[in-house]
């Protein structure tokens, strides 16, 4: 998996893995028709609007301090920046990072461009980004109109890398191309990893040995030493910063030396990236693209398994760390304390919440791992919604299938109208929802509370508190879905809820 | 089109999904990828202080969801497919498909497809709306144009009623409070209004647009050349008129429609809305008369909707010293010209007018007109300074040690509902909010 060295535009997940965005069934169906490699085919006859891999894209890229970025595309494209602009703000704020105001460009295509072609448009965005704002990079972000009339945008950067300041770093991401928006990830990893530094520079950064000083070889054990004890925590916009200051401590707790990469990061600071002994991924669904990378060619190894949500999975995930480490007796100490003052913390709550039935619905590997915080908590998982599903996820889901046989589960990128059906069918306590889809579980008159947010802690020990303490809070008052959901108009007709929620997968092939 | 800063819009795929989304019964289908739609829902919510995607908007808003494979060998097979499911699924009447950049450029016959459906019992049709072809508000025109030329059939002129046009739904904020203040002002000199946005609306109020007997266009720029329009194919001719914010643009405004359409009485509401609203006024003098909110200068940074109610507000209402008036989207030639003879009429002097879409060109026009001073002990000076503008003035309030009250779109630091600044109502709820930024800080 050379991609990033060897190609201009990264492989999209629709093909670098085995993946689907259409389901309705259980558990182990879903495991069996993806490992047929069935689930691709399983398509909708109905179809309701999501985001595409550009909105994700911006969302990482713009968290980059000293940095501006083009869309590439009609006015359209990056227009939903003003709602991500507070966001990646009030992030950078929380990381103690330095950040003015967000400044973008559109080259705004029209209808005479999209006839002859935009890159002229392009050059002149890059030239005016260098000399008014002189950012440290300039990220050109290409979206749908540019890539089908044949935009070159790696050629405008290459041709305009000795006029401007500012490295320039091509992002390929027109909606078209995938039919999951996690595909983003490998997009803006292939942009970075191609065309930022990942290695420290000799005599700038480090002073390599001369054979003048003191005992070379005890200077090289040392850096080892110093190195393998070193962890980077890769992040994305979906893991706020109380999630990263949790996990960060928990490895601190075992004598680890911990940097959070990739978001939120100056582009000089990425080359420092590599001198650390171990990468881990805090969403099994974000990094393997950058990680095999790294891998392959700094020989950094790396952990990807599922996401620190819930009491087991966090044991699992910072056991997994301190095995490579070689810290398991200090972490399994501290796992036993942290987990014995989480018990205490919660027992308050416990009664309240035992028994809930919760509904999930949102990223592919946090409704698993949160479906199995919410067992741990005593809760009764109805039914989990993931956005997409992908065969990087089987792990956690082969374990949800162990721990929840059954389980159904509905593989949609949001689609109110089977979330909704759902909801009125199975009537739960409460929908753990991602942003876009509590508005409708609240129409249906349930209870929702976000299955994430930036501003909110989910993760490990003190996660697991917050999420115990918000649900007790959530189920504890219902006026307002039960006012909305008896006068909101839903758009279906009431037909809908008598029918099957999955009536517009076509599916058949998939349960063979 | 020109390269552009931070735009204040989105595409005309966003602008007509919007709108036929904020009409009732209606249904904008996405032909184009499945993430277009809830990219642009992502710009007209987060700008327009989070007004909502309703019934049939939002991430709610049926896609032919097209894919690599789709672009490559046509789109019209799936946008059959789901159309059929949408009219199967969805409560409503009227299905408008909307083609995004990808499928208007490789030319699927959409037209053809959607005239499949003729027959189906509900209406069913197609507006061109590629991103590419313009911006939010062109596509606010076509979606509404399109509303006209296939559902709202020309009927015999009721002499009572009158259609609202140019308020364009979440790219003017305060869209649903502005149009029920207008109509309601409307009402008070015996008319009916059809204001297509407001939760009222109903079928019929569409049906009955056809009936009006005047096409009244709150902007000098945008549903102008679609009056026009309409005016040929309807028989309705048309008025254009600012959006009167406060007691005197009310008054004008009223006094032009009677007389357009020949209605008598309109003295005697103007006389008693004015009553009513300086009572109002009265009760905040004691506050604002013996402070420094007293006069101010004033800067104006919105869309071409805003920019003149706005600065007009400032200079006759409230008695302060408007000196710019930023004009945020990009205009044609001829929008352009009418904003700056509705300007030119309105009697400004001492304002600047400028056409400028880009925020940091804004900041960089204030700062070079008003150099910081000399040290020197005595020199005039743009302060104190008060801004009504979008979130993005932040920086230049900064700059000017002014006051901002985020009043044109992008808003994103309040939520609006049925909050107006129109009308006789918008005025007092405007001078509430010009003064709550001057206490807040209590």
């Amino acid at each position: 998996m050379s991609y990033i060295s060897d190609s201009k535009t990264p492989p999209v997940r629709d093909s670098r893995l085995k993946i689907g965005i259409g389901f309705g069934g259980s558990v182990g169906d879903l495991l069996r028709a993806s490992g047929k490699g069935r689930l691709l085919a399983c398509d909708r006859s109905f179809c309701q609007v999501s985001a595409c891999q550009l909105h994700l894209t911006l969302q990482m890229v713009m968290t980059m301090p000293d940095s501006v970025t083009i869309v590439h595309g009609a006015s359209g494209c990056g227009a939903q920046i003003h709602t991500q602009d507070f966001p990646i703000r009030s992030g950078s704020a929380a990381r103690g990072v330095k950040r003015g105001e967000l400044i973008w460009m559109s080259t705004n295509l029209g209808e005479r461009d999209v006839i002859s072609g935009g890159e002229g448009k392009l050059r002149e965005a890059i030239l005016l980004v260098d000399r008014e704002y002189r950012p440290r990079v300039i990220f050109v972000a290409s979206s749908c109109a540019p890539n089908i009339i044949g935009d070159d945008i790696d050629e405008v950067a290459d041709t305009l890398r000795g006029e401007v300041a500012a490295d320039i770093i091509p992002l390929h991401c027109p909606g078209f191309k995938t039919r999951v928006v996690a595909t983003a990830y490998d997009a803006v990893y292939h942009g970075l990893a191609r065309n930022l530094e990942l290695a420290p520079r000799p005599h700038e950064d480090f002073a390599p040995p001369n054979g003048l000083s003191r005992d070379i070889d005890e200077d090289k054990r040392e850096y080892a030493r110093r190195k393998a004890r070193t962890v980077n925590l890769i992040n994305a916009s979906s893991i706020g910063a109380p999630d990263e200051r949790e996990l960060t401590e928990l490895l601190r707790a075992i004598g680890l030396n911990v940097r959070v990469y990739t978001e939120y990061v100056a582009a000089d600071d990425f080359r420092f990236l590599t001198e650390a002994g171990l990468n881990v991924s805090m969403c099994a669904v974000h990094d393997d693209y950058l990680l095999e990378h790294i891998k392959e060619k700094h020989g950094t190894p790396y952990i990807i398994s599922s996401m620190p949500l819930g009491i087991a999975e966090t044991r699992e995930w910072l056991l997994n760390i301190a095995a490579r480490t070689g810290d398991m007796e200090r972490a399994e100490a501290v796992a036993d304390a942290r987990e014995a003052e989480l018990r205490r913390g919660l027992a308050p709550f416990l009664p309240q919440i035992k028994g809930l039935r919760v509904l999930l619905s949102g990223g592919v590997i946090r409704v698993a791992a949160a479906a199995l915080a919410l067992k741990e908590l005593g809760c009764q998982v109805v039914a989990v919604r993931p956005y997409h599903y992908d065969d990087l996820s089987d792990p956690i889901y082969e374990r949800l299938e162990r721990e929840c046989p059954g389980l159904s589960v509905n593989v949609a990128p949001n689609q109110a109208f089977e979330l909704v059906n759902i909801i009125k069918r199975e009537k739960p306590d409460v929908v753990l929802s991602h942003g876009g889809s509590g508005v409708w579980a609240t129409k249906a008159g349930a209870v929702s509370v976000p299955l994430m947010s930036p501003n909110q802690n989910y993760f490990a020990y003190t996660g697991m508190y917050e999420l115990a303490r918000r649900l007790a809070r959530a189920t504890q008052n219902d006026a307002l879905q039960r006012r909305v959901g008896e006068n909101a108009r839903l758009p279906f007709k009431t037909g809908w809820y008598g029918r099957d929620p999955y009536s517009y997968i076509e599916q058949d092939r998939a349960f063979e | 089109m020109s390269i552009i800063e931070r735009q204040r819009f989105s595409c005309m795929l966003g602008g007509a999904a919007d709108a036929v989304a904020a009409m009732p019964g209606a249904v904008p289908i996405i032909h184009g990828a499945a993430g277009c739609g809830g990219n642009l829902f992502m710009a007209s919510y987060g700008g327009s202080g989070y007004c909502g995607g309703g019934r049939f908007g939002g991430n709610g808003v049926p896609t032919s969801a097209l894919t690599e494979n789709d672009i490559v060998f046509g789109g019209i097979e799936r946008l059959e497919t789901r159309l059929r499911s949408a009219i199967e699924l969805l409560d409503a009447e009227i299905f408008v498909v909307l083609t995004a950049c990808m499928t208007e450029i490789i030319g699927d016959d959409v037209d053809g497809a959607v005239g499949r459906f003729q027959g189906c019992g509900k209406t069913v049709f197609a507006v061109s709306a590629p991103g590419f072809a313009g911006n939010s508000y062109a596509g606010y025109e076509a979606a509404l144009g399109g509303l006209f030329k296939r559902y709202i059939k020309p009927s015999p002129a009721d002499c009572r009623h009158v259609n609202l046009l140019g308020a364009v739904p979440f790219h003017d904020p305060f869209f649903r409070g502005d149009l029920e203040e207008i109509r309601r002002l409307l009402e008070s000199i015996g008319l009916t209004a059809t204001t297509f946005f407001t939760a009222d609306q109903t079928l019929d109020d569409l049906k009955k647009a056809g009936s009006a007997s005047l096409n009244i266009v709150l902007s000098p720029a945008y549903g102008v050349a679609l009056a026009a329009e309409l005016a040929e194919s309807h028989g309705i001719p048309y008025i254009v008129s600012e959006l009167p914010v406060g007691a005197e643009a009310s008054a004008e405004f009223l006094r032009k429609v009677a007389e357009r359409l020949g209605i008598e009485g309109a003295e005697a509401v103007i006389a008693r809305e004015a009553d009513r609203y300086y009572n109002y006024v009265d009760r905040a003098l004691d506050l604002i008369a013996d402070t420094d909110f007293m006069q101010q200068y004033g800067i104006v940074v919105a869309n071409a909707n805003a920019a003149l109610p706005y600065a007009r507000y400032m200079r006759r209402e409230l008695g302060w010293l408007p000196r710019y008036a930023f004009v945020t989207d990009s205009l044609n030639e001829r929008q352009r010209e009418a904003v700056e003879a509705a300007f030119a009429e309105a009697g400004m002097e001492g304002l600047a007018l400028v056409f400028e879409t880009g925020t940091t060109a804004v900041r960089k026009r204030v700062a070079l007109d008003n150099p910081p001073l000399l040290p020197e002990r005595y020199g005039d000076r743009l302060s104190p300074a008060y801004i009504l503008g979008s979130s993005m003035e932040k920086e230049l309030a900064a700059q000017l040690g002014a006051k901002l009250l985020t009043a044109s779109f992008p808003i994103t630091n309040r939520l609006v509902v049925n909050r107006g600044y129109a009308g006789y109502n918008g005025g007092l709820n405007l001078l509430e909010d010009i003064i709550t930024q001057f206490v807040s800080v209590r």
